[in-house]
């Protein structure tokens, strides 16, 4: 790790891609974005101190309950699990990193920079005023005030960032739990805390793609003027859908590492191996997959019908009975050991208490007669929080569990138990009289008289609550400077493979390769790379392992992109909203040329100098004129640039930087070899590339679908054979569609031969294939260009026109992103091909190979907008 | 991997279909809606399994890869079959 500064360099933090690094970053961020959200909660509990409160006004009010809610869900909850998950996964499963560790870095800097465009959007005139969920029409611009559109888009826009980081974050997981296991560790044996991440990256993968779905449709309303959530044919069920879909499995995204950590730290300081952990785990996967197909018990208060009410009445009754499961292992355990009363047990058991509290009132919600009272009550708002906040509790018994890990320090014993205890109390004391007046109406800030004593009560327990942690981040702090040392373990009972190391572990995490080979977690030194050490084993049973590490390889390295990548996505999402709709995509457009450009002089830098370079920089030149004439053409050049405001210079500055900065990380040489002797079941014959894209094409699937699906919804409501001929256009031909079709399955085939020209070797041909590939893909816009004009401007059929128009322009247009993208890849492509990549070697054929599986999705995709867009 | 034969003989399938499709537009479906509906879908449907199959290559790929592919598509008909039921 020659190239990474030290810890106490500034610089060592901003170009890190390290897993424990990350981790550690994640944790300073997560918890400053639990005190921003916990600073708001304070304001709204002041605010309910009495009746029709004063400390804020109606609008602040509903902001600040807003942004509590949205940081503490996606901003905290989440990321603070995936502190632990970055840190401690590579660890309990034997790896060096994550499998994709530039991708690790660059979702910690987008959901950094997320946050802070959602804390940014207070200033450019109020953030989101409707709730955390968004509700529409609350959520589309006709129903914002008008001081506050551009921080309600920049709100969501914030949100599409944080679902990028998510997206990008499952994909690693996913790939690193199922490829780099250490030899001899099977799936079933992964310890906990892993499995339950495993579980979680799952669910986020497709949950969040639904989610992305939504805040794509939404942004779109809110920047192209679409009318997706205002439709009358059910646009604001569509949204309720569309979230709920994702908003339900996201209690398990957000509650499941917390249950893993239980079972880990309950283990520990009971002494003994989880009651049942076999039944454990499959409950916990049963839950996963359950947790897709309860969603609309969310929405008994709505126009769904009474059978479907009926359905999902059930389905919510049957994903509590693996929860009884899972908390009666936990409780067995406990009884069946002896237990130590320390700091993370307490907080474990805390957590266990509050959740089963808060578990057993959900159950309420899921009985549709009661929901028809509770829902919009304070009842819902205990119940979340002692599910959520349940997971939160767990999550600082974990930070007390590994803080000696991470820190090599021990904190403080008593001081640990204080703050469990006023916690505790804190918690009950906000939360429990919010059950007793649970009457009292949900998202305002008025209530009966007689309810105030209550109110009172949680908010003085809140303040306790908060209280709570100053003693918590004043023992932390002060025990990172103490000299309470600790070695590799200061628990007894520990069972997984980061209590075998030193701590803080090293960066190269381990003293050899780890194995489970012989039953038991060993060391390796492997010969081939140590030079010749015959027997290299070292037993661990709890201590720490000292083996040759003379066969270390430095698999991590410093990357300055992902930091660079994710701050041209902040400048876009600060910026975009308070562009007029006309402008939107000239940013977007502008940035193509530059992209082109830096193709050209990145891979000079990089792969020297060659023809294809001076093209791409020659060609850039009549690409940007044109692109300019096509401004002049749409707002006058000088008018126009004259004309557009500064948010508009931001965002091509945020494009800009985002062209530069994807060349840049495309043509950067960052190897991360894959390991060999690793546990891959159930992927033994895939690469780790290949995986992290079919798992990336599985979210896109959802995505896709979901916004195919939008549109089937609505179709459905509207009548669906009525659809078309209500459309405001004169004339729609299909044949622009077959034209398009017949060049997709053509590009898509031309891409297969470049693979096969590339593993045979052939230069020439893999060249002429890419570029043919290219081609289709250029007559696909030019056609697409050709129709929308035709119905755009010769017929006066816009995406405003009608909710037909606003689902076939976005839904078609949101394809042609993708062929669009898809050709800045394959220009990366031809030039690395021309300068001797691919077809001179056999392994790096691949790369065609992976990119032809995103083609081939694009064109699947088409496959089903053809028939829905065209023919039927 | 396949031949190129093979791959050529996919595309020609593949185009061929498209045709059927289009030319159905233009025969059946004044007629019969909704069997063009069918029909229609249920081409594409056999379409994209060709390209997944042989173009993305999942028939060689571990099954696994296709379940991770299932697991979106199901996904995708719970919500909108679940979403557009909800509605009737």
């Amino acid at each position: 790790m020659a190239d990474l500064p030290p810890r106490s360099s500034v610089k060592r933090w901003l170009v890190t891609t390290n897993h424990k690094d990350i981790g550690i970053l994640y944790l300073i961020t997560s918890i400053f974005f639990l005190v921003v959200a916990g600073v708001l909660a304070l304001l709204i509990r002041l605010q309910m101190l009495e009746s029709g409160g004063t400390i804020l006004g109606g609008a602040e009010y509903n902001q600040v309950v807003t942004a509590h809610g949205l940081l503490m869900v996606f901003w905290f909850l989440s990321p603070f699990a995936f502190a632990f998950a970055n840190y401690l996964v590579p660890l309990q499963i034997g790896a060096k990193d994550l499998a994709f560790p530039r991708l690790n870095a660059m979702s910690y800097w987008l959901y950094l920079f997320s946050g802070l465009a959602l804390i940014a959007s207070f200033f450019q005139g109020g953030t989101h005023e409707g709730g955390w969920t968004l509700y529409a029409p609350l959520n589309v611009p006709a129903f914002v005030p008008r001081v506050a559109e551009m921080g309600e888009t920049t709100a969501v826009i914030g949100l599409v960032l944080f679902v990028t980081s998510v997206t990008l974050g499952s994909v690693n997981f996913l790939t690193t739990i199922y490829r780099m296991r250490a030899e001899g560790l099977r799936m079933r044996d992964i310890p906990l805390f892993s499995m339950s991440i495993l579980l979680t990256v799952w669910m986020m993968l497709f949950a969040f793609a639904a989610l992305l779905a939504a805040t794509i449709l939404l942004s779109s309303d809110h920047l192209l003027a679409t009318q997706y959530f205002t439709d009358e044919h059910g646009g604001s069920m569509l949204w309720a859908h569309l979230f709920w879909f994702f908003g339900h499995p996201e209690v398990y995204i957000v509650f499941f590492p917390a249950l893993g950590a239980m079972a880990e730290i309950i283990q520990t300081f009971s002494g003994r191996r989880l009651v049942g952990r076999k039944w454990f785990i499959i409950a916990m996967a049963l839950v996963a997959v359950q947790s897709f197909i309860v969603w609309m018990h969310h929405m008994f208060l709505t126009s769904i019908n009474l059978p479907i009410k009926t359905i999902f009445m059930v389905t919510t009754v049957g994903i509590s009975l693996p929860f009884d499961l899972m908390v009666f292992a936990l409780i067995y355990t406990m009884i069946k050991g002896r237990i130590r009363w320390k700091t993370p047990f307490l907080f474990a058991l805390g957590a266990l208490l509050i959740f089963i509290l808060g578990g057993i009132t959900g159950v309420f919600l899921g009985a549709v007669a009661l929901d028809y009272q509770f829902r919009g009550s304070y009842w819902v708002v205990a119940h979340f929080h002692y599910v959520m906040a349940s997971g939160a509790v767990a999550l600082i018994g974990g930070l007390y569990y590994w803080y000696p890990k991470i820190t090599g320090k021990m904190y403080n014993e008593f001081l640990g138990k204080v703050h469990f205890v006023f916690a505790f109390i804190g918690f009950n004391m906000l939360y429990f009289p919010m059950f007793l007046v649970w009457e009292t109406p949900r998202r305002v800030f008025e209530f009966p008289e007689g309810f105030t004593l209550w109110h009172q009560v949680a908010t003085a327990g809140a303040f306790l609550f908060a209280a709570s942690f100053l003693i918590m981040f004043y023992n932390l702090f002060r025990s990172l400077y103490s000299d309470r040392t600790v070695d590799s373990s200061p628990w007894a009972y520990t069972g997984s493979a980061e209590w075998a190391i030193e701590s803080p572990p090293p960066e190269g995490n381990f003293p050899g390769r780890p194995s489970f080979a012989s039953g038991k977690l060993d060391f390796v030194s492997d010969p081939a790379t140590d030079g010749g050490v015959e027997d290299g084993h070292a037993a661990t049973d709890g201590g720490v392992a000292h083996a040759s590490t003379g066969h270390d390889v430095h698999m991590d390295h410093a990357s300055w992109w992902p930091l660079l990548v994710s701050l041209s996505g902040l400048l876009v999402a600060v910026g975009i909203g308070g562009i007029p709709a006309s402008y939107v995509l000239w940013p977007f457009a502008f940035a193509l040329p530059f992209f082109v450009a830096f193709l050209g002089i990145e891979g000079a830098r990089q792969d020297g100098r060659a023809r294809i370079h001076d093209l791409y920089v020659v060609l850039s030149v009549p690409f940007l004129l044109a692109l300019l004439g096509g401004f002049h053409f749409h707002h006058g050049l000088v008018d126009g640039f004259a004309g557009a405001n500064n948010t508009f210079y931001l965002t091509l500055v945020g494009a800009v930087l985002g062209a530069y900065t994807f060349a840049g990380i495309g043509y950067e040489k960052f190897n991360v070899p894959e390991p060999e002797l690793t546990e891959a079941w159930p992927f033994e014959n895939v690469t780790n590339t290949k995986l992290g894209m079919w798992t990336f094409l599985g979210s896109d699937i959802i995505l896709f679908g979901a916004l195919i699906g939008s549109m089937i919804f609505i179709r459905f409501q509207f009548g669906w054979t009525d659809w078309w001929p209500a459309a405001g256009y004169t004339d729609k031909a299909v044949w622009p569609g077959l034209v398009n079709t017949y060049v997709l399955l053509a590009s898509s085939f031309t891409i297969v031969l470049a693979y096969v020209y590339a593993k045979r070797g052939s230069r020439r041909k893999t060249l002429a294939f890419l570029s043919l590939t290219f081609a289709g893909a250029a007559v696909f816009l030019v056609n697409k260009a050709y129709e929308w004009n035709e119905l755009y401007i010769n017929q006066g059929w816009t995406h405003t026109s009608d909710i037909m128009g606003s689902t076939y322009y976005l839904t078609t247009g949101l394809h042609a992103a993708h062929v669009i993208v898809g050709m800045l890849i394959l220009l990366f492509l031809i030039a690395r091909a021309y300068t001797g990549a691919y077809w001179s070697d056999d392994e790096d054929a691949h790369t065609v190979e992976y990119f032809g599986l995103y083609w081939h999705f694009v064109d699947i995709v088409w496959l089903f907008l053809f028939p829905l867009f065209y023919i039927l | 991997m396949a031949s190129v034969k093979l791959y050529t003989i996919i595309f020609v399938a593949l185009a061929a279909i498209t045709t059927v499709q289009f030319t159905l537009e233009i025969v059946l479906i004044e007629e019969a809606y909704w069997l063009t509906f069918g029909i229609v879908m249920g081409l594409s449907t056999i379409k994209t399994l060709a390209v997944a199959g042989w173009y993305m290559h999942m028939l060689e790929e571990p099954r696994a890869i296709t379940y991770i592919a299932m697991a979106g598509v199901l996904g995708v008909i719970a919500l909108t079959a679940g979403a557009a039921y909800s509605m009737t």
